[in-house]
């Protein structure tokens, strides 16, 4: 054996997971600890998915009986162009870590996810979206460029207009076309770190649609919590978060964020889920009537706002050990009244569902990769314990309603869909093979593709 | 606003102190072997709000280089409040049982160096201790 090449032995293993906690698996670990590193040797056959900080809920970033490239130690800035927004970093970089830098100098990102603990590599492989779709389109809509370093020793620049094929491949692209080392970003001015906050209740689905299409108006950030326990008159009840960011003048200009409030931990993972149906009755109830209660306008940081479950740490341990699946599908807006009542009335039905589902439209941009999920429509949100057999024939009826609509799931947040779902849902799924990299595969991507 | 120098910048623990400090605006010299991830350390502490950066390969095994290098930290930040020296190997304790040459080269690296610069070190900030005293 040549020295330099590691047998597969002496690559260390370790336990590996997502943020839904239903599997921890041993993989093979290999990380990148610089941008200039090459793509990892690997042994032939041997595949590996990037890993940044695993905030992807099911198993789009792992890779059971193969290997994970952990990209999380690349976090390194590169350049900060203050006069014009335009920031270059490591692709492990948290969004979290850009926002504390960028925000006192009256910098924001265009779009975030509802975690801020995602890096900006996992940002662009899943195209993430925010409460700002309907605005701002996706992440990837911001991103200039990248470098997509392949298993084959291939370092590409990739662009809308350099390598635009690869460009549209990898954002979106479940980190099968290589590993992105770094990447440029165009960030958006505020004023400040304040949103101002405003919220409405609304009584059923059909005033939500209502309600929806005049917040996008006005507001930059709209979201509805739904409770999804209403059925017959209650069903799709909730409550319209809308904000802003606070104007020029509004505020102290260029003001040093406070520090950020205490975080709180799930210190352990309890034996059984503390969401079942006596307590998610409970809150749910609570939430529509209280939070719905006040019309005013608040002010309000923006992490609070925008990232609301990151002040607890871990709180993906509430499931118990079985952990969580999470359900997000889009459907197009001509079906979406329907469709929308069919999943609601289903999900109340079973009454399986977490605390809060959510309910957003998505707007009329397009997004830049060939595997994004965004497209115009409604996309619904939520969570469910793992209870094994009852999730999964509720999710083959949620499927079928899906499916019918012609509407599509979101793998970043997926675990059990179905090959012919994800084909159905995204079609260029064909153009897409040729840009995956020899070396690379995924849970995720198997399950898709059998029966293909 | 302090004037830093860090020997053997890229080590992890030197990184993770040197992005502390970037972030409270202090002004800083990176010494280090590998000038690729040098640059990458001292571009990173420039974003994060360093008010200075500058940086120079070096191996510190080469000891003639430690003054001339450490005047041009000085000349650099505009004199010393702090060195930090963070740079080192982790031996291979059976390898080194097995070889002279190794274990000199192991005690050059984390011994002599360290202390060939703290004495120079030593020297120069008296020096301007005793300057500004007077």
């Amino acid at each position: 054996m040549p020295p330099g090449v590691a047998t597969l032995s002496e690559v260390p293993s370790g336990l590996v997971s997502s943020w839904g906690n239903l599997i921890r698996v041993p993989h093979a670990l290999y990380n990148l600890r610089s941008r200039h590193d090459p793509f990892p040797r690997l042994a032939p056959g041997r595949t590996v998915v990037p890993y940044g900080n695993g905030r992807s809920y099911g198993d789009s970033c792992l890779n059971v009986g193969g290997g994970v490239v952990r990209t999380r130690a690349l976090d390194r800035f590169i350049h900060f162009d203050r006069e014009l927004g335009l920031l270059s970093c490591e692709a492990g970089v948290l969004l979290e870590e850009i926002l504390r830098i960028v925000v006192p100098q009256g910098w924001f990102l265009p779009v975030v996810p509802g975690t801020a603990q995602v890096t900006v590599g996992g940002a662009i492989a899943n195209d993430v979206h925010g409460k700002n779709h309907h605005r701002a389109g996706t992440f990837g809509c911001h991103v200039r460029q990248f470098e997509l370093v392949r298993s084959d020793g291939t370092r590409l620049m990739c662009s809308p207009l350099e390598n635009a094929d690869w460009f549209g491949a990898t954002i979106g692209g479940l980190g099968l076309t290589g590993v992105i080392t770094w990447a440029e970003l165009q960030l958006r001015s505020v004023a400040g770190p304040r949103l101002r906050v405003q919220k409405e209740r609304f009584h059923d689905l059909e005033s939500f649609f209502a309600l929806s299409e005049q917040s996008d108006r006005d507001y930059e950030y709209t979201v509805a919590w739904i409770d999804c326990l209403g059925r017959g008159r209650h069903l799709g009840r909730g409550v319209m978060q809308r904000a802003n960011h606070m104007r020029w003048g509004a505020e102290p200009a260029r003001e040093r964020r406070e520090a950020p409030a205490a975080v709180r931990s799930i210190p352990f993972v309890p034996p059984v889920s503390l969401v079942n149906t006596a307590s998610l009755r409970l809150f749910n109830t609570a939430y529509y009537h209280l939070e719905g209660r006040q019309s005013g306008e608040t002010d309000e940081d923006y992490t609070g706002v925008l990232f609301p479950l990151d002040s607890i740490q871990h709180w993906n341990r509430i499931y118990g050990s079985r952990g969580f699946l999470q359900y997000q599908c889009v459907v197009p807006h001509s079906a979406a009244r329907r469709a929308m009542g069919e999943l609601l009335e289903s999900i109340a039905v079973s009454g399986l569902g977490s605390f809060l589902a959510v309910l957003k439209r998505f707007g009329l941009a397009k997004s830049p990769g060939m595997l994004s999920f965004p497209m115009e429509g409604v996309t619904l949100a939520l969570d469910f314990p793992n209870s094994g057999d009852a999730v999964r024939r509720l999710f083959d009826r949620l499927n079928s309603i899906v499916s019918a609509a012609g509407g599509r799931l979101y793998p970043a947040k997926d675990a059990r869909m179905p090959g012919a779902l994800f084909r159905s849902g995204y079609p260029r799924w064909k153009t897409f093979i040729r840009f995956i990299d020899p070396a690379c595969s995924s849970s995720l991507w198997r399950r898709v593709m059998e029966g293909a | 606003m302090k004037r830093i120098l860090i020997v053997g910048a890229t080590s992890a623990i030197a990184e993770a102190t040197a992005r502390m400090l970037a972030t409270r605006g202090h002004a800083v010299y990176l010494v280090g072997r590998n000038e690729l991830r040098l640059a990458a350390v001292a571009a990173d502490l420039a974003v994060r709000g360093s008010s200075r950066v500058g940086s120079e390969v070096l191996d510190v095994n080469s000891y003639a280089e430690h003054e001339p290098m450490l005047h041009r930290a000085e000349t650099f930040l505009g004199g010393l409040d702090t060195v930090l020296i963070a740079h080192g190997t982790l031996s291979d304790q059976k390898a080194c049982e097995e070889s002279v040459e190794l274990t000199l080269r192991e005690m050059h690296t984390n011994g002599l160096s360290v202390i060939s610069l703290l004495t120079l070190v030593a020297a120069a900030t008296t020096s301007t201790a005793a300057r500004r005293h007077s």
